[in-house]
């Protein structure tokens, strides 16, 4: 479904991402982990456009998406739940979802995928007038995923939804997160630091390291590995 | 006349005023908000409208309001103008940290160019609309015993409050006005969401050049213009921004009242406060009204660096 081939991403001139290459399958949990700095959030922002790659492609269904403008690749069907939410904070909640309807055929289904994200989160229900910056960081993080399925995405980037929630809000959100995908057929790209739990709902798992993919494989062999265990989990 | 009723007088004198700044201030804060830009032609381009209203009044003799609506095309164009030419050249070519210096000193050559041409057209005279000219919206002022209200003020009033409403409905209402609000809070979200960021910008340059030739016409149905006018305009605009808080449309308004309030105050009061301690000053230069205003921001920003409303930085 995704695949990124060999990309060169650089800030200025530091190199960020070098020859990074990974796929997502439709209907996995492919999940991103590495320490900070090793340019999980890089690998996002490149695949939504943020940054453009120095060398290497995009490609999402079998198109390349060199010449998708930024702001098109929602279009295409992906989604994107960016590090510290991104919230719209002087927005209400419902025109924070609203907006996450803005492509020309998710607005058409607005109210019925209003009641979808209203059914998944009631939370936001019952806050739908509130301003976005004053919610609880739980319910900010179920408004960004919930503004993020409002376009009907094919596939979705989670970058570290767990980061600064409480334990049992993770817990939720993972939940959610493995429901979106069983019954909803959502595919995911995960970004974690929570790496012993993401490999246990994760199917596939790329770690990066500098900004080389260091390792990569099934989830259930991954948390066998020797490595894995020192590196990312502290065992 | 009283004391209370003259601080009346005052006083309402100052509402209609602080009105007129406010409509100042709505185009700018708006450019402001969406795109960074301090935008130092809006004054500039507000006297278009000023002069264009006036030309079609007097030059043709067209219905007021007609020659209030006639011009709203003119200036969709001169925002697709400014962005086009001014605004999208200078993000594309400098660095984004510089971009608001840039666009800031762009904007101020292109008032200096608007002043020259409205120069050239209508002369450096001092002007006032002809109230023969406003026809049936010249009416009679409303009188309460000794204190009364132009109804050319309540016009111009009417104009700045009508403006905010209509742009306030724009932006809460319509989905256009939802991705404006959008790619002011958070330009990278609004745009992996959808929104055209290009396309956002030009339409809000517009919709600020709209609201800049209603604040020039709301100013000139009370106070008289000349084309280098439009400086002290644009400063009281940036004042009443800063005041109110940016992105707070009510604290702007309210921003608005307190400067045109205070200012009418100090003028009617401070004449026989300084002649009681110097018996020959009995008449204040005009110019002690934008010392006033400029007091009064200094103050404020020194209490709250924020503003009145706003939401911090």
């Amino acid at each position: 479904m995704l695949n990124v081939h060999e990309i060169n991403v650089f800030y200025g001139q530091f190199q960020a991402l070098w020859n990074v290459s990974l796929d997502v399958q439709k209907g996995e949990i492919v999940a991103l982990i590495g320490s900070n700095g090793a340019g999980k959030t890089t690998t996002l922002k490149t695949i939504m456009k943020i940054l453009t790659p120095r060398s290497g492609y995009i490609e999402f269904e079998g198109e390349r998406l060199d010449n998708v403008p930024p702001h098109l690749i929602v279009e295409k069907g992906i989604s994107y739940v960016p590090q510290g939410r991104g919230l719209f904070p002087y927005m209400s909640v419902l025109d924070n979802l609203k907006m996450g309807a803005y492509t020309q055929h998710a607005r058409k289904k607005l109210e019925e995928n209003l009641e979808h994200v209203f059914s998944l989160f009631p939370v936001l229900k019952e806050r739908k007038k509130q301003l976005a910056g004053t919610l609880s960081g739980g319910e900010q993080q179920m408004l960004s995923i919930g503004r993020a399925l409002m376009s009907n995405p094919k596939l979705l980037l989670l970058d570290e939804p767990s980061e600064g929630l409480a334990p049992i809000i993770v817990q939720k959100l993972f939940e959610v997160i493995i429901r979106l995908n069983k019954e909803e057929g959502v595919t995911i790209l995960l970004v974690e630091q929570n790496v012993h739990r993401t490999l246990e709902i994760a199917d596939r798992a790329y770690c990066l390291e500098a900004g080389r993919v260091r390792l990569s494989g099934r989830c259930s062999d991954l948390i066998e590995n020797e490595l894995v265990k020192k590196v990312y989990m502290g065992i | 006349m009283t004391t209370v009723e003259m601080l009346i007088q005052t006083i309402i004198n100052g509402i209609l005023l602080g009105g007129i700044y406010a409509c100042f201030g709505i185009g700018l804060s708006l450019l402001w908000g969406v795109m960074r830009v301090g935008n130092f032609a809006h004054g500039a381009i507000a006297f278009i409208g000023t002069y264009l209203f006036y030309g079609l009044l007097t030059s043709f003799g067209i219905d007021p309001i007609l020659s209030m609506l006639l011009p709203i095309p003119l200036f969709l164009v001169i925002g697709v103008i400014l962005y086009r030419l001014i605004l999208n050249p200078v993000y594309i070519r400098v660095r984004p940290e510089d971009f608001e210096m840039s666009a800031m000193l762009s904007t101020f050559g292109l008032a200096l160019a608007i002043e020259s041409i409205l120069s050239l057209k209508w002369g450096t005279d001092i002007l006032t609309i002809p109230s023969s000219s406003l026809k049936y919206l010249r009416g009679t002022s409303i009188t309460f015993g000794p204190i009364f209200i132009t109804s050319q003020g309540l016009l111009s009033l009417s104009l700045a409050v009508s403006s905010m409403v209509l742009l306030h409905l724009f932006l809460t209402k319509t989905y256009l006005g939802l991705a404006i609000r959008a790619v002011s809070q958070n330009r990278e979200m609004a745009r992996a969401l959808g929104a055209n960021i290009q396309n956002i910008w030009l339409l809000a340059t517009g919709i600020a050049c709209i609201l800049a030739s209603m604040a020039g016409i709301a100013m000139s149905l009370t106070y008289a213009f000349y084309p280098q006018g439009y400086i002290i305009w644009n400063i009281k605009a940036f004042i009443v921004v800063t005041l109110g808080g940016l992105g707070s449309m009510v604290g702007m308004f309210l921003g608005g009242l307190i400067l045109g309030i205070s200012e009418n105050l100090a003028m009617t009061l401070l004449p026989s406060f300084f002649s009681s301690f110097f018996p020959h000053i009995n008449v204040l230069p005009l110019g002690f009204r934008d010392v006033t205003a400029l007091l009064i921001f200094l103050i404020i920003l020194l209490i709250r660096p924020q503003g009145l409303l706003g939401r911090g930085s």
